[in-house]
């Protein structure tokens, strides 16, 4: 009998409830203070945003096997958007993941001068993904809840895509030059490499270098820069 | 060029790195002086005695000069020297602090926490209120005191804010008594700079639109104090009011008014225990003193952090939360109570939407913790002159016990918004209402008004306010566990059942479970 109306009871204020009143203010204290109240960029568990803008470079400069001909690559601008989630093991130690999209676009000349044919406008652009996984090391344990000073030291992997070459291309006599688009076709799409970011609250230097074909064969062309240095906003 | 810019800057964020900011303590203050009729100002001297504090404490003492030079000598800057604390505030490299840390009469050294941009108090635009300027103090009965001429005569109010900007043109502040101003971000005494936020917290403590009131202590001499930069702070604030305090402190303070906090960017809630930062420890070394301090509870009440921030979690200071004029409520964005170790924060309520000065000869109507808090400060001004025998900790406590719903309390409202008839004439306080309650089960609560009683539920029109049953579970160690509020809005669905959601906590013998309803407290012991 005692069950039956344990039963019924709260089917009856159910009832009564939604017809005579209406619930202005609840809070569940004792269940809300059993969840994670810490919260904050010092956090164990912590995720922001971030944009960076630098620049990309690789001094070396392809040389053609077959004439004599090299390739230089003037610095590149270089910027990307990113989402960084931190797991944090300890006031010093924590490991950080990183997803990104960048963009790079570097013009380019030519070593030997035919004036009459050498373009006036020629650029690389590639846009990749990247995935970078690794430690990052605290400066200041006694931080608060405060991101501090770090440097993350990562592996990187980048995924390349809508890569293209553009130039301006002299036409006969008397007709405007044209600009050509040509997607590009590195031998591998797939780059792999490693980052260091020193960081103090939300600005961070962040440094990269990723091996490209390039690294073991100067003749190998439509190489990703393999050395990017830019400066990091983060959003927190 | 720009790339050359942004590595500068980049260069000059890590240049702090070789010197970062220290507090060190020293080991005594042997043979140091004070005389307090020289010292401090005439009227501290008067709370002082009023309020059983000695004239002169340990703490009052000036600290060493000699042990001040020989740290100027050795560290790059001192910003801060604080009585209270026997410290100083020093910039310096880690090499030389690990020296300095072996002196003699240092007595420790301890690294200052992060100096990160400060959580700015929230302004929410609102919709038009027709009537919010005279509402504001009216809530809390303030036509009561200025009936009664009390209108904060007498008493002294500290104002620590972001700045002052017009506050010394607008015609709105004009017949202020301003007795004195500091700027302890920029080392002078112009406070009027830095932003509004400070001229319309000012303003609601004791400035007039007309011939109405916005606060209700128009009579209050005022110290203004800025202590913090608008949006970034790039030295560390806490200090500036712990500076500020000891200011006030000397100057004849009798209430400090500080609509400031600081929440996630610094601390884990955690450390919202009273204890840890610098600013709360101030706050209640403040109170100490005989000053009642009164801080905004925060605005993260929606937000991730949700709760109060700091120095509103210090056990001696006045928090304020907020209240919506159009409810009666706490308003979405009031930070929630308690404070870490369990102590009830905020300790009361007032109108968080107000009608404010602001910049040249404007007003605005303006929302956040930030307002609620000067109109409380007002209001205490208003007792104190009322009840000028009144020690700091009676007035603190009888805050408490004027508010609306006390003794019911939760951790939205505090003991809600305290009212003047309650201070003028608490023998006339009508009880409104009686009701009866009866658990059914642990799970749900009979709520019943009592004969004659149905009259007093007013309908809801737009005329009135819902009726409000509050309810709460007080745990055998006097923390709430579960607090509702519902409103009645059908007389005719008498009784009310409450629901009790109390997840996660079985109800155990001795709790209590108390409910309150228009003016009426009543509460049981739970007996399984």
């Amino acid at each position: 009998m005692k069950n039956y109306i344990l039963v019924i009871i709260p089917v009856f204020v159910f009832v009564l409830k939604a017809q005579s009143q209406k619930v202005v203010l609840e809070d569940n204290v004792w269940f809300n203070r059993s969840e994670d109240d810490n919260y904050g960029a010092n956090k164990k568990h912590y995720v922001n945003t971030y944009m960076s803008f630098g620049t990309s470079f690789d001094p070396n400069t392809f040389k053609s096997p077959v004439i004599d001909l090299n390739e230089y690559k003037n610095l590149g601008l270089y910027y990307d958007f990113g989402i960084c989630y931190k797991y944090k093991l300890g006031n010093v130690l924590s490991l950080t993941s990183d997803l990104s999209i960048n963009r790079n676009r570097r013009s380019l000349h030519f070593g030997i001068v035919f004036p009459e044919v050498e373009p006036v406008y020629n650029r690389e652009i590639w846009s990749a993904g990247c995935f970078a996984l690794g430690p990052r090391i605290n400066f200041d344990p006694n931080r608060g809840n405060a991101i501090g000073t770090y440097l993350d030291l990562r592996i990187v992997g980048l995924a390349l895509a809508n890569s293209r070459r553009k130039y301006k291309e002299y036409t006969p006599s008397n007709t405007p030059p044209v600009v050509v688009s040509r997607g590009l076709h590195p031998d591998n799409r797939l780059l792999f490499g490693a980052e260091a970011v020193l960081g103090t609250g939300n600005i961070a230097l962040k440094g990269r270098y990723v091996f490209n074909t390039q690294t073991f064969d100067q003749s190998a062309i439509w190489q990703y820069s393999r050395y990017t240095l830019s400066l990091q906003i983060g959003f927190n | 060029m720009h790339k050359v810019v942004f590595t500068l800057l980049f260069l000059l964020s890590f240049a702090r790195l070789t010197a970062q900011k220290y507090y060190v303590y020293f080991t005594d203050k042997d043979g140091q002086q004070l005389n307090p009729y020289s010292y401090f100002d005439e009227h501290t001297i008067v709370r002082r005695l009023r309020c059983g504090v000695p004239l002169v404490q340990k703490t009052d003492l000036p600290v060493n000069e000699n042990y001040v030079q020989q740290i100027q000598e050795a560290v790059d800057s001192i910003a801060v020297v604080s009585r209270w604390f026997n410290m100083a505030v020093v910039y310096a490299s880690t090499e030389k602090m690990a020296e300095v840390a072996t002196w003699s009469f240092v007595k420790k050294v301890e690294e200052a926490g992060p100096v990160f941009k400060q959580i700015a108090e929230e302004v929410i635009p609102v919709k038009k209120i027709k009537i919010l300027h005279e509402y504001q103090t009216e809530r809390m009965e303030g036509s009561l005191f200025t009936k009664n001429g009390i209108t904060g005569r007498g008493v002294t109010v500290a104002v620590f804010d972001v700045g002052f900007i017009d506050a010394d043109i607008h015609s709105g502040l004009q017949h202020l008594d301003i007795k004195a101003t500091y700027d302890f971000v920029g080392k002078d005494e112009n406070p009027y700079q830095g932003g509004t936020h400070g001229t319309s917290v000012l303003s609601v403590i004791g400035g007039k639109y007309g011939d109405t009131l916005l606060g209700l202590a128009p009579n209050a001499q005022y110290l203004l104090a800025r202590t913090e930069r608008n949006n970034s702070e790039p030295a560390g604030e806490e200090e500036n009011w712990l500076a500020a305090a000891e200011w006030a402190d000397k100057n004849g303070a009798d209430v400090i008014n500080s609509s400031l906090g600081y929440t996630f960017q610094r601390y884990f809630y955690d450390d919202m225990d009273g204890k840890t930062s610098l600013v709360a420890k101030a706050a209640n070394m403040a109170f100490s003193k005989g000053i009642v301090v009164v801080v905004s509870a925060g605005n993260e009440g929606n937000g991730k952090w949700r709760y109060i921030g700091t120095p509103a979690d210090a056990d001696s200071v006045l928090s304020i939360g907020a209240i919506a004029p159009e409810t009666d409520l706490r308003t979405s964005f009031s930070s929630y109570g308690p404070n870490a170790i369990g102590v009830l924060k905020p300790n009361i309520s007032a109108p968080g939407w107000v009608f404010a000065c602001s910049r040249r000869q404007s007003y605005t109507e303006t929302a956040g913790t930030s307002f609620s808090s000067p109109l409380v400060a007002g209001f205490v001004a208003c007792v104190m002159q009322q009840f000028p025998q009144l020690s700091h900790k009676e007035v603190f406590e009888k805050m408490q016990l004027c508010g609306h719903l006390y003794p019911y309390f939760d951790y939205a409202h505090g003991y809600g918004v305290p009212l003047a008839s309650k201070f003028i004439s608490p023998q006339n306080v009508p009880k409104q209402a009686e009701f009866s309650m009866e658990l059914l089960s642990d799970t749900a609560l009979k709520f019943n008004l009592l004969p004659p009683v149905v009259a007093t539920i007013k309908t809801d029109s737009a005329e009135y306010l819902p009726q409000y049953i509050y309810f709460h579970i007080q745990s055998t160690q006097g923390i709430l566990v579960y607090y509702k509020v519902v409103s009645i809005r059908n007389e005719e669905e008498l009784p009310v059942y409450l629901e009790l959601n109390n997840k996660g906590y079985a109800l155990q013998a001795g709790d209590i479970l108390r409910v309150y309803y228009n003016g009426v407290t009543r509460q049981m012991k739970y007996q399984p």
